[in-house]
């Protein structure tokens, strides 16, 4: 402390200017000027920017709260211009009004210093006023004028009421005399402007044909589309006519096979095995299958051996099913993993005729599985059609990889037949509506489903919400050695 | 490039033996010398303590189909020369 008043003292004797004497020593806790008043009226609360930052200027030039009274904008008014005459007019019944305050005033009995007091906050309206004047003077719009007129007058009369409840009374009736004066101004303003909006109004409908038209075209296309969509959804209706196929695509589980699965899953030694794939030898023990537990991710020993039942199954019936061949997940790992990033001869010997027992090219549908570091997605090659899919349930597209694969049939075709395709101009479909996964951990049965589904020929006709089942179903059918 | 120092080469000089490669994912090749008749789960066991692996992490696969444990080389009609593939299991959500 003794170092602060020291420093003070310094600094106020090297300034040896008078403000810097003078500011420290200014009283501050005296009241202002209107210390008269008694303590309990309440003081109008001074710093009304918008009212109190104005009024300084026009004091500068001799227009206080004194002389404002007789004050009119004359001037401005002699101008001729239209809005000058008419907010002159308006401004002269504002000094009406004000006269009319002042005569209430004195009726009301108040004492001269608080009349004072009032009008000492008051005289900020005929500024207001002479600021409208200028707005109105600079052309500006008649609609913003007018709120700005109605602002203004509120703070105003705001500050009036904190002056005395008495008077703000009257002020009040004072205050509907003004807004009413603004509405008729206003009026006059818009019927002036009228011609100009029924002008462009009139402008604008020329165009009213031309929109007539474009209305019907739009009416006759919008019905066209309806017509378009009915058709389509009957076309999907006829394609999709073997419904019982849907229908046990969902079959619900009964009591006993949910008993299987969740004594399979949730119960009993984990190193156990549970089902042996003898074509395949794949075994599966109950830790493997318990990734189609609930929440689980699925391991590639359930891919693979589902993907196997799904051939098995369409061996058994050919012709319910597609022609397929399933990749287990090691193939493109296997592809790709050469220093180049594509090795044909690593996986050449993978599909002799003597191993399949058909040509790769044969096939209507050939799917590849993709293992992401995290991530299962699905490869499709359309044989007959032409074309490369990429399936990921988190909706990503990976051109690579099916130029990989692309590339892959190409070598395939060749070293096997001897034919040459041109795979590499098929064109890479993007599937739409494909159904995505909302969590973290079901891609791998989003996986087999897009398998499933298409291998029967029909549209992915599945959701996040199924995934729970065809865990339980995809669990049955291991355990049975057959696909459904 | 090493390969099992193994007794049956002495033992069995008349017997053809194969030479297997074992490739891993990353293409390092391990080299091994086999009987017709043994069992391929040695190699793989072999295989898992060289590269300090857990057995049941890796998948042996001979021309893209799983090696079971009880198969020979003369069950798959192996050849010398052939490549097995050693592939890590894969798991993803």
């Amino acid at each position: 402390m003794g170092a602060l008043t020291d420093q003070r003292k310094r600094s106020s004797a090297d300034l040896r200017l008078p403000i810097s004497s003078a500011s420290p020593k200014k009283p501050r806790l005296i009241p202002p000027s209107s210390s008269p008043i008694s303590s309990n009226i309440p003081q109008p609360t001074p710093f009304r920017r918008l009212v109190h930052a104005p009024q300084r200027i026009i004091r500068a030039f001799g227009l206080g709260s004194s002389s404002t009274r007789k004050w009119k904008p004359s001037s401005i008014a002699e101008m001729g211009n239209f809005f000058s005459q008419l907010s002159g007019k308006k401004q002269d019944e504002m000094f009406a009004l004000e006269e009319y305050k002042k005569l209430v005033e004195e009726q009301s009995g108040f004492p001269g210093d608080e009349v004072g007091k009032v009008s000492s906050v008051q005289p900020t309206s005929p500024e207001l006023s002479t600021r409208n004047e200028t707005e109105i003077l600079d052309g500006s719009d008649a609609l913003s004028q007018k709120v700005e007129d109605g602002g203004m007058l509120t703070i105003n009369e705001a500050d009036i009421l904190d002056g005395s409840d008495v008077v703000s009374e009257k002020v009040e009736d004072g205050r509907n005399m003004a807004l009413e004066l603004v509405h008729k101004r206003e009026e006059r303003i818009l019927v002036k402007k009228e011609p100009l909006y029924k002008e462009l109004y009139e402008k604008a409908k020329k165009h009213d044909t031309r929109l007539n038209s474009l209305n019907f075209e739009v009416e006759v296309l919008y019905k066209k589309v309806i017509g378009f969509r009915i058709e389509a959804e009957l076309l999907w209706k006829r394609e999709e006519k073997p419904k019982e196929k849907i229908e046990e695509l969902f079959y619900p589980l009964t009591a006993e096979e949910e008993e299987e699965i969740s004594i399979a899953l949730f119960s009993g030694n984990s190193h156990k095995v549970l089902v042996a794939h003898e074509s395949s030898n794949i075994q599966i023990t109950r830790e493997v299958l318990q990734c189609l537990r609930p929440g689980a991710w699925l391991n590639d020993e359930v891919i693979n051996l589902y993907f196997e039942l799904l051939k098995e199954r369409e061996k058994r019936e050919p012709k319910k099913f597609l022609k397929c061949h399933f990749f287990n997940t090691f193939f493109y790992k296997k592809l790709t993993s050469e220093k180049h990033g594509y090795d044909f001869k690593a996986v050449k010997r993978w599909t002799t005729q003597r191993k399949l027992g058909y040509a790769l090219i044969e096939c209507d549908k050939i799917f590849v599985p993709i293992h992401k570091e995290i991530h299962w997605c699905l490869a499709v090659i359309n044989v007959k059609d032409g074309s490369f899919q990429y399936l990921d349930s988190l909706g990503g597209l990976d051109n690579h990889v099916l130029k990989m694969l692309a590339r892959y049939l190409k070598d395939e075709v060749r070293d096997k037949s001897g034919k040459e395709i041109d795979t590499l101009s098929w064109k890479k479909e993007f599937v739409d509506e494909l159904p995505l996964q909302k969590n973290g951990w079901d891609c791998g049965m989003f996986m087999l489903k897009y398998a499933d589904f298409y291998s029967r020929g029909l549209k992915l006709r599945f959701s996040q919400e199924h995934m729970a089942y065809f865990r339980k179903r995809t669990a049955l059918d291991i355990l049975r050695l057959k696909a459904g | 490039m090493a390969s099992t120092s193994s007794k049956k080469n002495k033992k069995s000089n008349e017997v053809t033996i194969l030479c297997l490669k074992v490739k891993s994912q990353d293409g390092e090749e391990l080299v091994y010398r086999a009987k017709p008749t043994t069992k391929l789960s040695k190699l793989k066991n072999d295989y898992c303590n060289r590269h300090s692996l857990p057995i049941n992490s890796i998948a042996f696969l001979f021309d893209g189909r799983r090696i079971h444990d009880e198969d020979t080389p003369e069950s798959l009609k192996m050849e010398d020369g052939d490549e097995i593939d050693a592939m890590i299991h894969q798991t993803g959500g």
